[in-house]
């Protein structure tokens, strides 16, 4: 596919929070996607796996590691509907698998044909696990010292993410 | 990575005195086709004594468990640590394991001088096969054949569920058998019912449940009492004090309204209802629970939805509420006396750090080598276990005195109250029961008695002797 459209995947992650009219964190994920029809399926994957996105029989599935810290399979479940939404294309030729926390935080266009995908799948994940709108309201306008572990961890416990996903988002904040 | 599926066949029902006689596991992929397979048996432990009702059941005849070609017991649990390590992370899931044949390898494992706890660290799941065949009965269309027994009544023994769904079942109580015969059950309900499956892998894992109980408003907690499913909708008001894997939830079946206002000893008194309001699981035993929206009707026991999860977030949003609720809960707990025989105590504390270095290191000794780190135990647990194995496997390389101060505590134990390890007075009595009632149709029983009477009477002599 072309180069990645992180602002095209968040726009449509926002669009989502509204069609379920969330209105404060824990975003409910799980909910969100067993309402789009699509099967959700844990299943203990090798460590480096942390989820699968694929059409079987017209149905779409996600694959989660059943091994694998919730958050962690929070997210994963968030980036596999992602590639549901934006990439339903692709995915509908192979089973599109994701290893580990390597791609998570890369946002630079990369020579690997499915890197575009990967970017766009971790916005969408972001956005749509720690929404702009909800954050702001539990920052309550200030900011967040990214130093501060024990701010960090709070939040990010409020929004059902990791502490390292949370920093990340605070980034672009 | 993989499922590993697993049986154990023992001398009897007693964790902590009874012993693994037979082990098996079956490794299968994701999708529950097997990988690899593994047996592994021991002889019997001197100081161990079969109950009569597990040699018959088993088929094992007492001079079969005795034959010294068989591998000693501490050789079998460190093959059957071996493989599990080597196979995880991985869902362990037996047919009634947690309850069983989970704590009978905790226990082998602890005493023979391992960490106990193997299916649940090393980034391993557990679940329990029994629970999931129950709750296949609770949902439509059942995957699954629910016989009925001579009784008249339902059952989920495996060997009937097996014949009454048409899977192969070669030999019931054989551990490899049982193994393969779970491992079909759930692939029908792998195969048949993928909503219920994905609630049982997802329930595996600790943190997952820890995390969904605590962020959900409410859930259906699903529980088996007297073979039967019972469902309530309930939310989860704290951690259980005394339990760090304890849970407590609240049933919305009642109105929760009034709890607010109720003084302390009002609490108490309502929660001691029969059943509780407060209902009680641990994370880490894969309980079976069902998202609100996951739900068919018959689970939230006539409540709406609507109505259930306002009730909900209003217990949540309670802090102090919780607080009072998890305190009266707790008031009226019996605390828990410290149990008499070390054998029972796996669940009083861990070993410390420098007992487990000191374990580590007895493994990767020579025997003659292993008693100096075994007199270091700080753990009177592990020092005991230490004593014990030394005995069982090298005795010559202990001192005389060490050697008949152990031989005078396993006598002991063997002649006495019964509260620990199965006696020689209540081995013979067991025993002449069933023998009185027919119950001998190959020797099996009549054979052991014989054996029972002349280890008895080896053994009276012996202690005869200690007293002059």
């Amino acid at each position: 596919m072309a180069d990645a459209d992180p602002e095209r995947a968040r726009a449509s992650a926002r669009s989502i929070l509204r069609e379920y009219g969330v209105s404060a964190p824990p975003v409910p994920v799980e909910r969100i996607i067993k309402s789009r029809k699509i099967v959700l399926q844990y299943a203990p994957l090798d460590e480096d796996l942390s989820g699968m996105a694929y059409i079987k029989d017209g149905v779409g599935i996600i694959g989660v590691n059943a091994l694998h810290h919730p958050n962690r399979q929070r997210f994963s479940a968030a980036h596999e509907l992602a590639h549901h939404m934006l990439h339903a294309s692709e995915i509908s030729q192979a089973v599109h698998v994701d290893k580990g926390i390597r791609v998570l935080f890369r946002d630079d266009v990369s020579a690997l044909g499915t890197e575009p995908m990967e970017i766009e799948a971790n916005a969408f994940a972001s956005e749509l696990l720690i929404p702009g709108d909800l954050l702001a309201a539990a920052l309550e306008g200030g900011g967040v010292d990214l130093e501060d572990e024990a701010a960090i961890e709070a939040l990010a416990r409020r929004f059902r993410v990791s502490p390292a996903a949370m920093r990340f988002r605070l980034t672009r904040w | 990575m993989s499922f590993v599926f697993f049986d154990t066949e023992t001398t009897g029902l007693k964790r902590g005195f009874d012993q693994i006689l037979h082990f098996a596991a079956v490794r299968t992929d994701a999708s529950l086709n097997e990988v690899a397979r593994f047996e592994a048996r021991s002889r019997l432990q001197p100081h161990v004594l079969p109950h009569p009702s597990a040699l018959r059941t088993n088929g094992l005849p007492i001079e079969r468990l005795t034959d010294s070609s068989l591998p000693s017991h501490y050789a079998m649990v460190g093959d059957i640590r071996r493989t599990l390590m080597s196979w995880s992370p991985a869902i362990f899931v037996g047919f009634n394991s947690i309850r069983f044949d989970e704590e009978m390898l905790r226990h082998a494992l602890f005493q023979c001088l391992y960490p106990a706890y193997l299916t649940s660290s090393h980034r391993n799941c557990r679940a329990d096969a029994l629970s999931l065949v129950m709750a296949a009965d609770a949902v439509s269309p059942a995957p699954l054949v629910v016989p009925i027994n001579d009784e008249g009544r339902r059952t989920f023994r495996l060997q009937h569920l097996a014949a009454a769904n048409d899977v192969s079942h070669a030999r019931a109580h054989d551990a490899m058998s049982d193994v393969l015969a779970t491992v079909e059950l759930c692939r029908l309900v792998y195969q048949r019912s993928p909503e219920l499956w994905q609630r049982f892998v997802r329930f595996s894992n600790k943190a997952t449940v820890a995390d969904f109980v605590d962020a959900e408003d409410g859930f259906v907690l699903t529980e088996f009492f007297g073979e039967q499913a019972y469902h309530a909708p309930v939310v989860c008001i704290g951690v259980d004090p005394d339990q760090a894997n304890g849970r407590l939830c609240l049933s919305l079946n009642h109105d929760v309204g009034q709890l607010a206002g109720m003084s302390d000893v009002e609490l108490q008194a309502h929660l001691a209802q029969k059943p509780s309001p407060i209902r009680h699981f641990r994370i880490n035993a894969a309980p079976t629970l069902t998202a609100f929206f996951d739900a068919p009707e018959h689970m939230l026991d006539g409540g709406s939805i609507g109505q259930i999860e306002d009730q909900a977030r209003r217990v949540k949003a309670d802090a102090d509420l919780c607080t009072r609720l998890v305190a009266a809960y707790i008031a009226a707990r019996d605390p828990y006396p410290l149990p008499p025989h070390l054998e029972d105590r796996i669940y009083n504390g861990f070993p410390g750090p420098d007992d487990e270095g000191r374990a580590s290191a007895f493994h990767q000794a020579s025997w003659p080598d292993r008693l100096a780190i075994v007199q270091s135990f700080e753990d009177e647990r592990l020092k005991w276990f230490g004593l014990r194995l030394m005995y069982f496997e090298a005795r010559a390389v202990l001192p005389v005195m060490v050697r008949a101060e152990i031989e005078r505590r396993l006598a002991d134990q063997l002649a006495g109250d019964g509260s620990g390890c199965l006696t020689y007075e209540l081995a013979l009595a067991e025993t002449d029961k069933l023998l009185g009632e027919g119950a001998d149709h190959d020797g099996i029983l009549s054979r052991y008695r014989i054996y029972l009477q002349d280890r008895s009477a080896r053994a009276a002599a012996f202690r005869a002797q200690m007293v002059v």
